[in-house]
């Protein structure tokens, strides 16, 4: 029925945004959105894995994101490769091959177009539990590390001087971003991912005035921004996944835009009111 | 009298080049003392290796009945991010995390403190200001707050006074004052040769290895100082180029 499958899309997309949107700002705060878009290309390779081993899909793209996420922590202890370099190695790397290795496979029938896009509107009741359940977690877990998390954010060196185990944090929150990628590929797909990672975030930027509100807000935005995304998308035939992100985009616009104005506009009046004076 | 810190031959570096050279010597319980020398002399990495987030190449620190966790380190102030959507009650509470970790909230004893700290570093009023309204001179102090909340016996500052104004300076000496007067022992890195001679009694003078450590009228002479220059650009570059390498 029309009314399930759009309840089912607006209930998952809403779920992934509200798990999304405090990890999200704490990738934009430590300058890592390449950093997650190198973990969602992994994505495809573990499709593959899930196909070969015979496991649940999304246990496979989980086992892999994690992988990849461990690996790049520990390629990023040697000196040899800068970190960009080492990520876009890593992310055209692991996004080429598991193109190639979904191209032999013979018995299974991939549809990439799901996995590179997404597919909102395919979203079922057992996505929704694990959706609700995965991004549960994720957000259980933020809030754990939230305080050192935070600490070593702001200065990695004071906290760790502090006593704020900073490469332990580090590591959780390596993982925590690699679930969150597994749990948003159905609703977005690998491409776009990031996006709804990073785009709330950047709009919440400009309004929070400390770090939990910023938070609040970008799991708003992105709710608004799925909600937003899905009905243009039905109102027009268009691409769900890339209908979210450009609703998301319409958002930070607005933000940032109207600011710009506003602070140009509002400047003037100021200005002028100087002068009269 | 004894000591806060005593270097036994050491080494400190990165990639296994050392930074630092067989430095030994002793920083006095109570003392307040500053380590000066040219760029790329090694000073910061000495703090570094006191605060243990960098591992001797060489040799051993050993600390005078002072815990790792009693130590406060203040690193150079460019690396803190000023667009971060932070308050400075919230930046200089984190000074609380050895005591009250990653979940318990703040009571009320440790509010009255957070005020107190900003109060006597001249920061009343701004608690709730964000940290990227702040100027040089404000943020350091929020940061020198954020020390002031961790009481602890050894307090570590890395260049503590550059690019900020002196009225600034003035103030957190008056806290570094302080601190010495408490008993507290300080060792502070510092370019500005005139504020080592007017407010720290000991300095260590270092070029990758140790020149002079005693008096601050003592070491502070023009021939250290011409000692020290000669002996940091005889290695310029890398610190592996100067041909000293750890065993």
């Amino acid at each position: 029925m029309f009314d399930d499958f759009f309840a089912r899309a607006l209930a998952g997309g809403i779920g992934v945004a509200l798990a999304t949107g405090p990890l999200g700002c704490f990738m934009v705060w430590r300058r890592m959105a390449y950093f997650g878009d190198s973990i969602a290309h992994s994505a495809l390779l573990g499709v593959l894995l899930g196909v070969v081993l015979g496991i649940d899909l999304n246990g496979g793209i989980i086992l892999m994101c994690v992988a990849l996420a461990l690996l790049l922590l520990l390629l990023q202890q040697q000196r040899r490769l800068a970190t960009d370099t080492l990520l876009g190695i890593l992310a055209h790397g692991t996004l080429a091959l598991g193109l190639v290795g979904i191209s032999f496979l013979q018995s299974v029938r991939v549809d990439l177009m799901t996995y590179l896009f997404g597919d909102i509107l395919a979203i079922t009741g057992r996505d929704l539990i694990w959706i609700y359940g995965g991004g549960g977690a994720v957000l259980v877990a933020t809030a754990l590390i939230w305080r050192p998390l935070l600490a070593v954010t702001v200065h990695e060196e004071l906290a760790r001087a502090e006593g704020v185990r900073a490469g332990l944090v580090r590591i959780v929150f390596t993982l925590l971003i690699a679930l969150a990628v597994a749990i948003a590929m159905k609703i977005i797909g690998l491409i776009l991912i990031v996006s709804l990672l990073i785009i709330p975030a950047a709009t919440a930027r400009r309004l929070a005035r400390s770090p939990e509100q910023m938070a609040l807000l970008a799991s708003t935005i992105g709710a608004v921004a799925v909600a937003g995304g899905l009905h243009g998308s039905l109102a027009w035939d268009t691409p769900s996944g890339p209908s979210i992100v450009v609703a998301a985009l319409a958002l930070f616009t607005l933000c940032h835009g109207g600011a710009a104005l506003a602070s140009v506009f509002f400047g003037r009046v100021v200005d002028s009111a100087r002068a009269e004076h | 009298m004894t000591y806060a810190l005593k270097f036994q031959d050491l080494s400190l570096g990165y990639d296994r080049h050392p930074a630092v050279h067989r430095l030994h010597g002793e920083i006095a319980e109570g003392s307040l003392t500053a380590i000066v020398g040219p760029n790329g002399a090694g000073k910061s990495t000495v703090l570094k290796g006191v605060t243990g987030s960098l591992r001797p190449l060489e040799g051993r620190i050993a600390f005078g009945g002072i815990a790792r966790d009693d130590i406060a380190y203040l690193p150079q102030q460019s690396d803190v991010d000023r667009s971060f959507p932070i308050v400075v009650s919230d930046l200089v509470a984190m000074g609380l995390w050895r005591e009250i970790g990653g979940f318990a909230g703040l009571r009320a004893v440790h509010r009255a403190r957070v005020a107190d700290a900003i109060s006597a570093v001249g920061l009343e009023g701004f608690e709730r200001r964000p940290i990227g309204s702040l100027s040089g001179g404000q943020l350091q102090r929020a940061l020198f707050a954020r020390l002031l909340l961790q009481d602890a016996r050894l307090v570590l500052l890395d260049e503590p006074f550059t690019a900020i104004d002196a009225r600034t300076v003035a103030d957190l000496i008056g806290v570094v004052r302080r601190w010495h007067g408490e008993g507290r022992t300080v060792l502070a890195v510092l370019h500005d040769v005139d504020t080592v001679r007017a407010h720290f009694p000991r300095t260590l003078m270092l070029a990758r290895e140790l020149v002079a450590h005693g008096p601050t009228a003592q070491v502070l002479t023009a021939e250290n100082q011409f000692r020290a220059r000669q002996m940091c650009e005889a290695c310029v570059g890398p610190p592996h180029t100067c041909g000293r390498n750890a065993a």
